[in-house]
């Protein structure tokens, strides 16, 4: 499973390195950096019936099966990439975060099937992200509420945003909230048994712009290179998906 | 003989689907609008996500009804009818069809935040269907029209209406050179200003995609909400255009309702004053 969970990152690291390369026509969001949620949701939480993911998506849509030429095409053609591209399993971004929040739980009320609902750790301090933990913990709905938790809203930290922890606050709400970095062994482990409705706040590092190509700083830690440890075989896969996305990226 | 309340409430029982609003079951249940049935949601008080509920069950494709008891509420619960369900055939080809009722009512000391009309700043968005029936047969009509297409629709709902049985026919006179067209509760009062008058009269109540019969005369648009930037000034724009005749609108004053002053629906006799200083 670590395998599969690691060849997702290295499809998401090397796609965004040669965009990087290829550059595109106008701003984009990468999820450099933070590979490891999605990819590990797209393992672990495969059987799910919808994922109602943010404008920072490329790691969830590879993660969950989504087609990196399409993904590409999506970018080139201006059409937003992650932020707006759709599969059967993805309901693509609009752009006003944290507004998924609520349609993800509506969703899962409607079908009562499990349902992932993905934002930022700027997104839910929006209103309706509140709004989403009462109705979703009142209904007992089964969703998942992620938060890719980069301690960053832009530029803004958040210990100059709030003075609050979002897992607490779903606890408040009435479910499980837990905080936790984004290790994929540790989120497989986390991910295994879960009672929905669950609150999963994930620490991770933004290793690009808010919007763009470009780096803010050098990134503290490398996620995918630490996972690397865990991968017997790493450079096998890694080298394969590097020429792959290569190739992808010629035509 | 069916009142509009009876209608809409045997509507909303037939299509079977979640109901989603606030309060629902109490104090009326919505002036007597709302069925009985185990399919009802009540929301929490929370005017900024509780469309989005109603949204997320669209997107699973059971054509949910979403209950805005006072237009005013709209004003929160539009971003995410606004921005995700009227844009989401625009983002990924995919529809997101529900039905919204948004209720108003005004005078009677309802107050300045429970008395608005807004289904002209609706009409102004992408990707709405917008209705504002106001007797039994429009009601059903407008309902067939939401469930022959997959657009999310908002229905602008009087209350002062839901007493309603008859059918409001258009009047066509051949002797006259004036028409007036009305919107929502100003109908009412804007019939009889037509019948005094003996000029045309028709009925709007398909407002996006605009449906009616425009007559080649002069004409007056009135409207139930506030005429600044209104649906009334907006057809009254497009009958100029269209006839190359004088229109004019006339709607509520640039004046906060139920403050100062209650600032109601046109009555007959301005309806009338107005008609006579255009003709």
């Amino acid at each position: 499973m670590i395998e599969e969970i690691f060849y997702k990152m290295c499809m998401c690291r090397y796609f965004e390195e040669e965009l990087i390369k290829h550059g595109v026509p106008f701003p984009t969001y990468l999820s450099m950096g933070q590979e490891a949620i999605g990819a590990t949701l797209g393992v672990m939480c495969r059987d799910y019936s919808k994922v109602f993911p943010q404008h920072r998506a490329n790691a969830i849509y590879l993660g969950f099966g989504g087609c990196p030429i399409d993904l590409k095409e999506d970018i080139l053609n201006s059409k937003g990439g992650s932020a707006g591209i759709s599969s059967d399993k993805i309901e693509p971004h609009h752009g006003l975060i944290g507004e998924n929040l609520p349609v993800a739980c509506g969703y899962a009320y409607a079908t009562r099937k499990p349902t992932i609902a993905i934002c930022g750790d700027g997104a839910i301090e929006e209103d309706y992200a509140l709004e989403s933990l009462g109705f979703a913990s009142t209904h007992k709905l089964p969703i998942l509420f992620v938060v890719e938790d980069n301690d960053l809203a832009i530029l803004t930290k958040k210990e100059t945003r709030r003075s609050w922890d979002a897992s607490r606050v779903a606890e408040a709400f009435g479910m499980t909230g837990v905080d936790t970095e984004d290790d994929p062994e540790k989120l497989m482990l986390i991910l295994s048994e879960l009672d929905l409705p669950f609150f999963l706040n994930i620490h991770t590092e933004r290793h690009r712009f808010h919007v763009g190509l470009g780096k803010d700083n050098e990134p503290i830690q490398d996620r995918l290179e630490l996972t690397r440890e865990l991968v017997p075989n790493y450079k096998v896969i890694e080298d394969t998906v590097r020429m792959n996305m290569e190739k992808l990226w010629q035509h | 003989m069916a009142t509009l309340r009876d209608t809409i409430k045997e509507i909303t029982r037939q299509h079977n689907s979640l109901i989603f609003g606030q309060c629902l079951s109490a104090v009326g249940w919505v002036n007597g609008t709302v069925p009985d049935t185990k399919n009802i949601v009540e929301l929490p008080m929370s005017d900024v996500a509780g469309a989005g509920f109603a949204v997320g069950a669209a997107v699973a494709g059971v054509r949910p009804i979403l209950v805005i008891r006072f237009q005013d509420f709209l004003m929160l619960n539009g971003s995410i009818l606004i921005n995700f369900a009227a844009k989401r055939k625009d983002i990924n080809g995919r529809s997101c069809p529900l039905w919204v009722r948004a209720l108003a009512q005004e005078g009677n000391g309802t107050g300045c935040c429970h008395s608005a009309k807004l289904h002209s700043i609706f009409m102004h968005f992408p990707g709405l269907r917008i209705y504002a029936p106001i007797t039994p047969s429009e009601y059903k009509e407008c309902w067939e029209d939401f469930m022959v297409h997959d657009d999310p629709a908002i229905c602008f709902e009087h209350r002062q209406t839901f007493d309603n049985e008859e059918d409001i026919k258009d009047i066509y006179n051949p002797t006259t050179n004036f028409t007036i067209y009305a919107i929502s509760l100003a109908r009412m009062n804007a019939l009889k200003a037509a019948k005094e008058l003996n000029c045309n009269f028709v009925n709007i109540y398909k407002l996006k995609p605009i449906w009616f019969n425009p007559i080649n005369t002069k004409g007056l648009v009135v409207d139930t909400g506030f005429e600044t930037c209104s649906a009334a000034r907006d057809i009254a724009y497009r009958l100029m255009l269209k006839t190359g005749e004088r229109h004019e609108a006339l709607g509520l004053k640039d004046v906060s309702c139920g403050c100062i002053e209650e600032n109601l629906t046109p009555t007959t006799e301005e309806i009338i004053k107005k008609c006579k200083a255009l003709v």
